[in-house]
């Protein structure tokens, strides 16, 4: 990894500082506790969900995957968005931002390498969930779906960085990063649970209300694409390459466009002593 | 004569927070000049409009006019900083890096290249009597050595330009000591040092020029001997006087 | 010393508590039942979760192919879940009418989303109809009124799954907690009849069942008239199985009056009759 790192900033010397303030947010990731807490939290209740007896059947399966991905998604949202929320608030409340800045990098190369470090230190998370999520369902299955698991974990990995340059952007508007945390919380459930829907409900209303609702529709990010649990409890096979393909560049691009808008913000923002 | 710092008719202005009043001008026409090889004083009271230069010239704040340069670039762009070296004055680092960790990211942001950075990182180690402490993590330290770290990641790039605020402040004697003979070695070196203080019996022991800021102009500038024979009393003197201050 | 004291403190409570609950226990005269954590906890709104778990089960049994509450138009629409078990014969197309709540995609979003989905109905099969057990037994767990998880889990337990004994230890438990339900009984006897081959148990509860449901009819409970059917339904296979051609006939006399299909039975009837006065040789 660290010789493809090199190839990248010895062609695009400005990449360098990204790299650098991504190591030292995925540095921070793994030597605070969060992670390892989550993680032990969710192998404690699947192993406690795994050792339920019902009705003498321990072929059972299903109700395991669908506990344990649940676990999986909340944690690892729970990480993203805390992690993003903090950092830049943080760097500022602790005066860090300031020797930062005052070295060779731009606001945009701070604010990528923000979000490359969260998105990273997340995507390690993932891996490490998916594989305990793997050894789980292999036990009860006896078969190892490795492409469809990995296909999952990687729209899932791509859904975390729609919601970690979302919440960048709202750090660098809202200042308490609690309250950044709690309401793009609460956009990204409300997103992945209604957004899907929102074109029928605006079928049903007229005149504006209709056509806000039917606007409001296409200009979100369709967060619940990125999760396909069901196709993988319930064993439905690979995703269409074409399609996963295709989410991989609707998130690409819908993140891009939320971290250009973070800089906008935050190139704008005077950082005072 | 190089001119490594140019502010020129520089003005800032903030949004205030106080009734009956949209802005407060922080910096008021600023024109400064700061030479290569020189020791700079930026000296003046509490809101004067020091920190606020400070800022323009590290691209934390953006001039409502005038500008700023550095080396000859403009400060907006971040290549302007790749020269300086600059010390808070309240250090604080990431907690969960050591300081060797520390220091090798900013190395990575000055793209020093692999071999050199390791071996800077042990020169301002050493330099900064840290090196006993170089693997334990900066949360675990005390005030004086995360100064001391402060010091150290100010001088990573081996930098032609300094820029201090308030270096000595908290410090104990024997720390302002050292201080004063780090930045005594850089005039010695050829690098320009650019730093605010309060300290005016430092200031006068090691600067060159100085500028004394008032309400956001530049009152008085030239050679600390110049002003001293001018005003025919010591630079604390010269200071009070300028400001305003009658016992 | 501090520490001592509340370590001291700590035994004593401990050792109260348990002389306490028992004393506790008689006075409240809760006996031997335990209250369950969860039950304690939610109160009354188990009853909500244990509707939601049953029609998750009813999602697993779709393989994940089910309508959210977007999609849910029509009232009081069964689970088809609930169908299957209940043995109700039912068409193909409406089935699949009422499978087709997807429609055709309104825009492109909603098409290429379609691949991240389940879209296809199916149900499950060939013993994996396991996957939906968790979810019937907790939600008879939280609300143990909740019938259909007792039926639909004994009934797939008892056909597909050949788990007779598993099916009548559910059974049992649902009889404990609704002990005039004639529907439990009828799944009970079921078991009997189809998974041990016991007609003779299998007829006391077939008749215990229909005299619950004439209980609740007398009282004027209203209890679903096609229960009856069913019961008198298995009663008359009894019969057939035990060779009781007398005792047969009368069933399906009763019978004929609660059948749908009346034409039929009555022909069987008579071809019964037929039978019976058919001198012996």
């Amino acid at each position: 990894m660290s010789s493809s790192i090199s190839w990248v900033t010895s062609r695009n010397p400005d990449a360098g500082n990204v790299f650098a303030i991504a190591g030292v947010v995925i540095k921070e990731m793994y030597r605070r506790k969060d992670f390892y807490v989550l993680l032990a939290l969710v192998v404690v209740i699947t192993l406690m969900l795994a050792s339920v007896g019902i009705f003498n059947d321990d072929r059972i399966v299903r109700y395991l995957k669908d506990g344990c991905l649940l676990l999986i998604w909340l944690s690892s949202l729970v990480i993203a968005i805390t992690t993003a929320a903090r950092q830049i608030p943080a760097e500022r409340e602790s005066r860090t931002i300031f020797p930062l800045l005052a070295k060779p990098v731009g606001r945009g190369e701070f604010v990528v390498g923000k979000f490359l470090g969260c998105w990273v230190a997340c995507g390690f998370a993932l891996v490490a969930f998916y594989f305990f999520f793997g050894m789980v369902s292999a036990s009860r299955e006896h078969t190892l779906p490795l492409l469809a698991y990995f296909q999952a974990m990687w729209l899932h990995w791509m859904c975390l960085a729609i919601v970690i340059a979302l919440v960048l952007l709202g750090s660098v508007i809202f200042t308490a990063p609690s309250s950044n945390a709690t309401i793009c919380f609460i956009i990204v459930l409300g997103i992945m649970f209604a957004s899907g829907h929102l074109n029928s409900v605006a079928v049903q209303m007229h005149g504006f209300r209709g056509g806000l609702v039917y606007a409001i529709y296409y200009a979100i990010p369709h967060l619940e694409w990125y999760d396909v649990r069901e196709l993988i409890i319930h064993n439905w096979g690979l995703i269409d390459w074409l399609a996963w393909a295709g989410a991989t560049i609707y998130a690409g691009l819908y993140s891009g466009l939320l971290l250009g808008c973070a800089w906008l913000v935050f190139q704008r923002r005077t950082v005072t002593l | 004569m190089n001119t490594v710092v140019e502010i020129h008719d520089l003005r800032v202005e903030y949004r205030s927070r106080e009734l009956g009043q949209r802005t407060k001008l922080a910096v008021d026409g600023l024109n400064l000049k700061v030479n290569s090889g020189e020791v700079f004083g930026f000296l003046g009271p509490n809101g004067a409009g020091k920190t606020t230069t400070m800022n323009v010239l590290l691209g934390f704040v953006t001039a409502t006019a005038g500008s700023a340069a550095i080396f000859g670039v403009d400060v907006h762009q971040p290549i302007a900083r790749q020269r300086i070296g600059y010390l808070p004055e309240l250090t604080y680092y990431y907690k969960f890096l050591s300081a060797e960790e520390l220091l090798r990211f900013y190395a990575k942001i000055f793209r020093i290249p692999s071999a050199e950075r390791e071996r800077r990182i042990d020169t301002v180690l050493k330099l900064v009597e840290l090196d006993a402490a170089r693997k334990r993590l900066i949360k675990t330290y005390s005030k004086g050595m995360q100064q001391r770290v402060g010091l150290a990641q100010a001088l990573i790039n081996n930098p032609d330009l300094l820029i201090l605020d308030e270096p000595t402040s908290g410090l104990d004697p024997l720390g302002r000591m050292k201080v004063r003979g780090i930045i005594q070695r850089l005039k010695e070196e050829g690098k320009t040092v650019f730093f605010s203080s309060h300290e005016l019996g430092e200031v006068e022991t090691v600067c060159d020029r100085v500028g004394i800021l008032h309400e956001g102009k530049l009152r008085v500038e030239g050679r600390v001997s110049d002003l001293v024979q001018q005003y025919q009393c010591n630079l604390e003197n010269v200071f009070l006087n300028i400001v305003g201050y009658k016992p | 010393m501090i520490k001592w004291v509340m370590i001291l403190l700590l035994i004593c409570c401990m050792a109260m508590a348990t002389g306490l609950d028992s004393e506790f226990l008689r006075l409240h005269n809760r006996g031997g039942s335990s209250a369950s954590v969860v039950v304690a906890l939610m109160g009354d709104s188990r009853r909500l979760f244990a509707h939601e778990f049953f029609a998750m089960a009813d999602a697993y049994f779709h393989s994940g192919f089910y309508p959210t509450i977007f999609d849910r138009q029509k009232a009081g629409t069964e689970s088809d879940l609930k169908e299957e078990s209940h043995d109700k014969p039912e068409g193909v197309q409406e089935h699949e009418e009422e499978a087709s709540f997807l429609g055709k995609p309104k825009d492109w979003i909603e098409r290429f989303g379609r691949h991240f989905y389940p879209t296809v109905h199916t149900h499950l099969h060939g013993g994996t109809e396991r996957e939906m057990l968790p979810w019937l037994k907790l939600s008879a767990d939280l609300d143990p009124h909740e019938l259909d998880a007792y039926l639909t889990a004994s009934y797939w337990l008892r056909t597909s799954l050949n788990k007779p004994d598993e099916a009548e230890q559910f059974l049992r438990e649902g009889l404990r907690a609704n002990p005039d339900s004639y529907e439990i009984l009828l799944e009970l006897g079921r078991v009997y009849l189809y998974n041990r081959t016991n007609t003779f148990v299998a007829r006391n509860i077939f008749m215990l069942a229909r005299q619950k449901w004439r209980k609740q009819d007398a009282a004027k409970a209203k209890p679903d008239p096609h229960a009856y059917e069913e019961i008198l339904g298995e009663i008359v296979r009894v019969d057939r199985a035990q060779g009781n051609l007398n005792q047969q006939l009368a069933d399906m006399e009763e019978l004929v009056t609660v059948a749908r299909a009346k034409e039929t039975l009555q022909h069987q009837i008579y071809e019964l009759k037929a039978k019976l006065a058919a001198p012996k040789k």
